[in-house]
Order: C-alpha cells, then structure tokens, then sequence
C-alpha cells in the first residue's frame, strides 16, 4: 500500500502585493506593500490590500473562490476549515440604526457559515479556528489530524483577516505598532505592521508525486506566560518546533530554511532568535520573515505565510527580508536583505499568536 | 500628596478591576508591575491611559515608564509633579 | 488497537448552579447565574486578577477552577487545552468599540477581545503548555473541542486534554442585533479532563468517543447545552451515554467506570 501524505493540492491568496504569483514575484524582487498612515486616524504605517473592497470577507471569498477550482470535490468527504484571528468585523465599526450593516455578525462563526455555504454546500463539517496570530497554523494542524483520522479526505482551509479601526487602535494601544515599518530582526526594529490578508487551500490525502509539497509535520504549544508577549525565553516555540520535526519524523539538520514569523517587534524577534539558536544547536538555517513586505496579517497570515512558503520551497529560494539591513539579535540568524537560494527540500514554518500560542508547520517537496 | 495617594489607590483597583484586594491592602511601596497585584504590561498600558484621563499626564518613554511604575508612591510623585497646572 | 482515554474529572457552570464531583452547589441569592461567579467560589487562594477576567474569559477560567481544585494540578507541556466557544468575545468587541468611542481605547479590553483569550488566562494560571484549539464555530464548538482533545490524545501529542466549552454574553449585549439567529444566550461552562493517565483523585471513567458527520439540514439548535445530559451521569457517578445531532456533528460519548 503506497504511502499516504497531506498534498498542498490547490491555493490562493490576496494579500497587500495581490494575488499569489504577484506576491511571490514582488516578495522576491524586495517590492514591499507598506505604506505611511494614518490608517484610521492612528499614526502609523500598514500594508492594506490593493482593492479596499477585499475588506469585505464576500468579495474576497468570491475572489477566492474564481481560482481554486473546488467544483468536483465531493462535499461528503471534505471538511472546511475556517480560520481568522478577527476575521471580518465591520458590523461592529458601522453598528448603529443610521449604518449600513455588513452581512456578517462579528462572531467568526457566521463568517465561517456564510464562506462554507459558498464555496462548499452540503460539506458535513464546518470548523471555526480562532487561535489569535497562529490561527492559521492551528488550522493547517487540525486539517492533518482529521485527514489522517480517516473521516475526510479532503479539507479547505480558508483564512481571512482585515486592517480596521477596531484592530489598529488596539494594536495602538498595546503600543505593538511600528510608526515607518516593519523591519523584522533588524537593529533598528520598533513595532510591527498590520496587514491585511485573504486566503484558501485545498489539501488532499493521497500519494504523493514528484514535485507535490505534503505537510509532513505540525505542532503547537502555549507559552503559559502572558497575555499578549511572547515568553522571554522562546521555550514555547521550540517545543512547537521540535513537535512538528517529531511530526514528521525529521531532525533539524535536515530542514534547509526556515520561514519566521519574524513581527519585527523587539521581543518577537529576540525570542524566536533564541528558539532558533536551541533548535538548530547554532547551526540555523537560512530565514526570512515576509511582514517588512506584508505586514502581520494576524490569523490569516499565519496560513497566507504557509502558503507563500510552499512556493519558496518549489523554487528553493527565499526571498529578501524586506526592511531588514544590520542584525538586531543576539544569535546568528541568516536573514538577508537578499534572495536566499537553498538545496535540499524540506522547509520549517513557525507562528506565534496573543495568548502565548505557538505553532510549527514543516512543509517537504517530493523529490524524483 | 495624602489625598493624591489614597484617590489613586482606588483608582487602580477600579481601573484593573482587581479583585481580592481593598485600598488598605495596598502596600503603596511595593513594586506594582510583576509584584503581589499580578499586574502584568497590558495592566500599566491601561495605567497609562488611566493617567491622561483622569490627570492630562502623559508618560514619553519606556525608561521613565518603569521609573514611573516603580510603586503607588512613585506614580503619585510623578502626577503631581507633571500635572498641568489649573 | 488505539490506548484507552479516560475522563478523569469534570466541572460545569451552569443556570441552576455549580457542578463538579464535589457536588451541586446552587447559586447564592444576589448571583445572576454563572455571570456573577465569585472567586471564592472556585479558587482557595486569593487571586487579584480574576475581578478583570471579561465574562467569557471568567466562566471558562471558573470551570478550568473548579475541576482542579478537587482534581489537583496538570501543569505542564504534557497536558494542553481545548476551547469551544461560538459567541466568540462577543461582549468584550462591544465593551472595546465603546472605549474606542470615548477617545481612550482600553488595552486591557482589547487583549480580551480574541476568542482565544480565554485560553490564555487558563493556560497562564495552571501552566498548561502543551497543544492548543481555539474553536469558535456556529454550533457544537464544545463538541468539536471534545473531538480534538480525544484525537489529540490518540496521537500521542499530549496525556492529557483540558475540554473547556463555554458560551458567554452579557445581559446589556442578549438583544444585540449584532448577534446571529443561532447564537444562544444562556450563559454557561463546561470543564473536562480528558486523559491517557488516570490520577488517584480522578473519576476513573473509561471514554469512548463517536464524531461523525453532522446533518446541515437540522434545524435543531441546542446551543452548547448537549454537555448537560453528561454533567448528570458524572454527577451520579453513573455510567451512560449521550448522543448529540448538530449540524457538524453526530454521535456520542460514552463513559463506563474502570473497575
């Protein structure tokens, strides 16, 4: 019986550079999609998608749903996943009898209905992920539990996340947020950037052939530490990291490049740094971090940025660290303001999210 | 500075709704942040804002934050001596 | 040949009042339901931060409470948590809106304001560092979060599984129009502990556990109220079953003492 693997099948994205090979293009050549504030009367910079009507979670489904051909997948043996940290919560900035109202309640779960019903009727089981930042991640992993399990055969994972006022003050008042831009691992680091992002995936157990990216491995953990930082230490991470390398029966040595999740804020960095230095025993591999080009995405990013790394691993280069010039951190992290080539095929994603949420995707290419 | 002291002892139980603990619990030399109270950094960004609101003072940077948020006393300290004057 | 799961112990927040293998404890006058639960109620030690725990956060962190406190602790990497929660943070969105309205956006309310904040605070305060679900679906999120922790467990990813299943809305926000038809109003919380590793203090129930399909055409909502019928066998130290039908799930869970 020949081996069964998870099979990154169809995907798509919209993301502040646009659709995927738009994104990936731009990513590569270092074209960057942030732009200076204000964005709902907060001073600062994001990276907003190029079409403002995106920000609705219908247009972008629509979107979507024009470019993965979901038409002959059998509802019976799917599972749709939805994932946001957010999602789409304009109802709640137009609330009030003069407004319009959006479609949508600003509980993820209508959202999640209303995308499923769309893309997907007659689909037995429909699950709403909100994992804050890593959501994305956590939903990829709930996808392979469940298609391994045996119950599905297919899942769609679907990510959405908009920049709005509720969002950007909040950021704001956490004091999260960079005034020009993200620079993720760099000296002279001071905040992240929000951005925006929608997102879907058609993953398939099947063999795999040559050629195929398969997710081979997944973790997740909790820092148990504080409500929003991320633990000093960077011991939550690791252990997701190493969780996932368990996974997928993998050790360290053999993951040629690492996609962070790199917010570019002064403890994001020096933390994930540190899991860095402890998972690959000083020997890192090299890294790039994508929000000095996209932006945090929030719980969509973490799945847009999984994505984005399956088109990295396809043509074994990572791009530029967009933002980045002169290393901030302790360690010796490989970031560049280069494309990075790399050989071998197997590739670690990592997520860290409010809540002391960690997660760790390792993707693999099948080689001839 | 007596009043000033006993009003914002209040004024931080209410504003981080803690619970378990009266004004007369409040040792208001002890640290603030990371002490007996459990009041992490979200906690003193909220303290922040409590500051503007009820007294117009504002905080410029983090080193002073810290300096700021040493203790009840050291915060009351820094109000009256920032406080614009009526 | 998969290991046997067992659910150790249990906790629930219910209208009428507090369960868990200490006993039924009903509301005291005053107390509006599971809202109004006090620290004392949950937790031995004096705890500052429980008065700002918003409401969603609140009850799931008083259920994750009170099963331990006749449970004992679980901290570790080797235990992980689970949460279903289908109104999201719905009240803390309205509480931060009006803050935001009044010039001073409040940090405090906005870190409240992801469903899975509620995870946080339990994990934080009982150390649990292992795998993590934040499930905030339309309906049968406890179920799913129920679903996850056993397959977590059969995996191998954690030994033991907190399920919290909690739905949570303040009296002010019941008539929103801002909450969908499914959403159901009634607040309560459920905890259980779901395990590979029976504990000398816990329940000792073998678990067997059915997830199927669930029917998109029922109209039946029950509104995280299906953990009910398995709160009064656990109460009665009983064995049984319950069976739930929603629209992404159809089964059962079975519980059967290990003698």
């Amino acid at each position: 019986m020949p081996v069964q693997s998870i099979v990154l099948e169809q995907s798509e994205i919209i993301s502040p550079l646009g659709n995927l090979s738009e994104t990936v293009a731009d990513l590569i050549d270092g074209t960057s999609a942030i732009v200076p504030g204000p964005f709902f009367g907060v001073p600062v910079s994001c990276a907003p998608f190029q079409d403002e009507r995106c920000r609705h979670l219908d247009f972008a489904a629509s979107l979507l749903q024009q470019a993965v051909d979901l038409k002959n997948l059998d509802p019976a043996s799917t599972v749709f996943i939805f994932c946001c940290a957010k999602g789409d919560i304009s109802a709640l900035e137009n609330r009030g009898p003069d407004k319009n109202q959006s479609h949508f309640s600003p509980l993820p779960g209508s959202q999640a209905q209303y995308v499923q019903n769309m893309l997907i009727p007659g689909c037995p089981r429909t699950i709403t992920i909100s994992n804050a930042c890593a959501s994305g991640a956590i939903a990829v992993e709930t996808a392979k539990e469940l298609l391994e399990g045996g119950a599905f055969t297919h899942a769609v994972v679907f990510g959405f996340d908009a920049i709005s006022r509720f969002v950007a003050t909040g950021f704001s008042s956490l004091s999260a947020l960079s005034r020009a831009g993200a620079r993720p691992f760099d000296a002279a680091r001071d905040g992240l950037t929000l951005g925006e992002g929608a997102c879907m995936v058609l993953l398939t157990k099947r063999t795999p052939y040559a050629g195929d990216i398969c997710i081979p491995g997944t973790g997740s953990s909790n820092d148990a530490n504080h409500r929003t930082g991320p633990s000093r230490t960077g011991d939550g991470l690791l252990r997701a990291a190493r969780a996932a390398l368990t996974d997928a029966r993998t050790i360290a040595s053999e993951i040629s490049a690492v996609k962070c999740h790199g917010t570019a804020t002064a403890y994001n960095d020096a933390m994930e740094a540190k899991a860095l230095d402890i998972l690959f025993e000083k020997n890192i591999p090299v890294c790039c971090s994508v929000k000095g080009a996209i932006g945090h995405t929030s719980g969509a990013g973490s799945l847009l940025e999984i994505i984005l790394a399956a088109e990295f691993l396809k043509r074994h280069v990572l791009p530029p660290t967009a933002g980045f010039s002169s290393l901030g951190v302790e360690e010796t992290v490989p970031v560049s303001s280069e494309p990075q080539a790399f050989d071998r095929n197997t590739l670690l994603c990592l997520s860290a999210g409010f809540g002391g949420i960690n997660a760790a995707v390792v993707l693999r290419e099948l080689m001839p | 500075m007596e009043p000033l002291i006993e009003r914002l002892k209040s004024q931080i139980i209410k504003a981080l709704k803690l619970s378990d603990v009266s004004p007369g619990d409040l040792d208001i030399d002890a640290p603030l942040i990371g002490g007996p109270l459990g009041i992490d950094s979200i906690d003193t960004l909220e303290l922040l804002v409590l500051l503007e609101k009820e007294y117009g003072v504002t905080v410029p940077d983090v080193n002073t934050g810290r300096k700021v948020f040493a203790s009840v006393r050291s915060l009351a300290v820094y109000i009256e001596k920032n406080r614009p004057q009526k | 040949m998969k290991e046997p799961l067992f659910l150790d112990a249990f906790a629930a927040l219910l209208p009428s009042g507090m369960y868990s293998s200490r006993g039924f404890v009903p509301w005291q006058s005053g107390q509006d339901g599971p809202r109004d639960v006090s620290r004392e109620q949950v937790l031995d030690k004096p705890y500052p931060g429980f008065g700002k725990l918003h409401i969603a956060d609140r009850l799931s962190f008083a259920a994750a409470a009170l099963l331990f406190s006749h449970y004992g602790s679980c901290a570790g990497d080797e235990t992980g948590i689970t949460l279903g929660i289908p109104a999201g943070s719905f009240s803390a969105d309205l509480l931060y809106m009006d803050s935001v309205e009044s010039g001073f956006p409040s940090p405090v309310i906005f870190s409240a304001t992801l469903p899975s904040s509620a995870l946080a605070d339990i994990a934080i305060y009982f150390k649990i560092k292992g795998p993590n679900r934040v499930i905030a679906g339309a309906s049968g999120s406890g179920l799913c979060a129920f679903d996850l922790a056993a397959m977590m467990l059969h995996r191998g990813k954690a030994s033991s599984m907190l399920v919290v299943s909690v739905n949570a809305i303040e009296p002010a926000h019941m008539r929103s129009s801002l909450l969908p038809a499914y959403a159901a109003v009634e607040n309560r919380a459920y905890a259980f502990l779901l395990t590979r590793k029976k504990k000398e203090s816990g329940l000792h129930f073998c678990l067997e556990t059915c997830f199927g399909p669930g029917e998109k055409t029922l109209s039946e909502r029950p509104g995280e109220s299906y953990f009910d019928k398995l709160v009064h066998l656990l109460m009665e130290n009983k064995n049984g079953s319950i069976s739930f039908a929603t629209e992404d799930y159809c089964g059962h869970i079975s519980i059967e003492k290990d003698l």
